[in-house]
């Protein structure tokens, strides 16, 4: 069995709560959704890339990463030049991203940027019938510190039960502040730190 | 009853920060409780565990104050009704819309029981001994039992008053950085003391990593 999260140590600790810091977290989360999110109108740069997860080498994925131009946005969201985006990077713990089996965990990072962090949200919608699975809701993201190196995010995704072998569309948006699930698909570029999409594909 | 200070209601609307703190304080054990009951009844008799549900309840609570916060549900409000009603029901179908995508389903019956679940339960309904299974519980109290004064007093200040950091500093008259520390070790105690009890494997998540590149 895994080494239980700091969410689960804290909610043992709280015995069935949450504890001051998870309390603290949600509250900052939580203001930073309340503010008003400034008006759209930036254009928007599709840059690819191909990354992978430097202490896991079995995968290497597709990324997209979506980024406003500087100049035609105000002050408070301009971005200093390309490097600025991370690159999300997924990888499949115990098998590759075209052959990942049920019970394997799906473990995220950025890898890069010059980011101030964000919220990172994942999903994955499989290709035929089925619900969409939720790996990540608004995943807090610390700031890229000064050497850029790669950001492994603390949750990591289990792919369960309700997510049957089949192929996926994975997709993880890495946000500026949080955003309710419903509300992703209008989530603007103004809002947006990096995009990924890939095909993830779940075997028995 | 938050919300009831002449002129909170127009600050809430406007996104005014500290009244939306006020609002936060004074509503998320209700949510948590709320959203804790309702995973709880989602949970029972099904092969679920405390795990799961310790890994989705801040999610779940971080959601119901996300929508609520928003600037649309805030003009939205409805101000002639009470708030703590209105964000209890965000906080039960949030819990059963994240039960659903770790289920696939919930069926028919506990939704009846979770209709049933009062929205204002008392703060101890959750508090009790059955947030984990036994096993779990027993490690849990038996560590909780071994602490030393300054560490309890860490504990209750985080976990039980459930601070943030800074304010539990102030609180004890400690460098938040001494906080901090405490924090880490307690969580870094419960985890030693599950391991012990054979409850899992001692290795990290870098380890864990590392595994996909042998």
């Amino acid at each position: 069995m895994s080494p239980p999260s700091d969410d689960e140590l804290d909610y043992l600790l709280s015995r069935g709560k949450l504890g001051g810091s998870q309390r603290d977290r949600i509250l900052n989360a939580a203001l930073a959704a309340s503010r008003e999110t400034v008006a759209a109108g930036w254009r928007r740069r599709i840059a690819w890339g191909v990354g992978s997860l430097a202490v896991a080498t079995c995968a290497v994925v597709l990324l997209v990463t979506l980024r406003p131009f500087a100049k035609d946005g105000p002050a408070g969201f301009q971005i200093k030049g390309p490097g600025d985006a991370p690159l999300i990077v997924l990888s499949c713990l115990d098998g590759q991203l075209d052959g990942c089996p049920s019970g394997s965990k799906l473990a995220f990072a950025l890898d890069g940027g010059r980011d101030e962090g964000g919220f990172l949200t994942s999903y994955a919608e499989p290709t035929g019938a089925g619900e969409r699975v939720w790996y990540l809701t608004n995943e807090s993201v610390d700031a890229a510190g000064g050497d850029a190196s790669l950001r492994v995010i603390r949750k990591a995704a289990l792919i369960g039960e309700e997510q049957p072998p089949g192929t996926y569309r994975v997709h993880a948006i890495l946000s500026r502040r949080p955003v309710a699930r419903d509300a992703l698909a209008t989530l603007t570029s103004a809002d947006t730190l990096a995009r990924l999409e890939l095909e993830l594909v779940v075997v028995p | 009853m938050v919300l009831d200070e002449p002129g909170s209601v127009a600050l809430f609307r406007a996104g005014d920060e500290e009244a939306l703190t006020t609002v936060y304080r004074a509503c998320v054990d209700q949510v948590s409780r709320v959203a804790a009951l309702v995973l709880r009844a989602c949970a029972t008799g099904g092969a679920r565990t405390h795990r799961e549900l310790a890994a989705v309840l801040p999610d779940v609570v971080q959601e119901v104050f996300v929508k609520a916060f928003a600037p649309e549900a805030r003009r939205r409000f409805d101000a002639s009704r009470p708030f703590e009603p209105y964000l209890a029901q965000i906080a039960r179908n949030v819990a059963i819309d994240h039960w659903r995508q770790l289920q696939r389903y919930v069926p028919s019956d506990l939704d009846h029981l979770i209709d049933r679940l009062s929205l204002e339960a008392e703060p101890d309904a959750v508090a009790t001994d059955d947030f984990a299974d036994a096993e779990t519980v027993a490690v849990v109290n038996g560590y909780l039992a071994s602490l030393d004064e300054e560490s309890r007093r860490v504990h209750d200040a985080l976990y039980i008053k459930g601070l943030s950091q800074r304010d539990a500093a102030t609180l004890l008259g400690v460098d938040r950085q001494v906080v901090r520390t405490k924090e880490a070790k307690l969580r870094k105690g419960l985890r030693r003391a599950l391991a012990r009890a054979g409850s899992f494997t001692t290795f990290g998540l870098g380890s864990i990593l590392s595994k996909g590149s042998g």
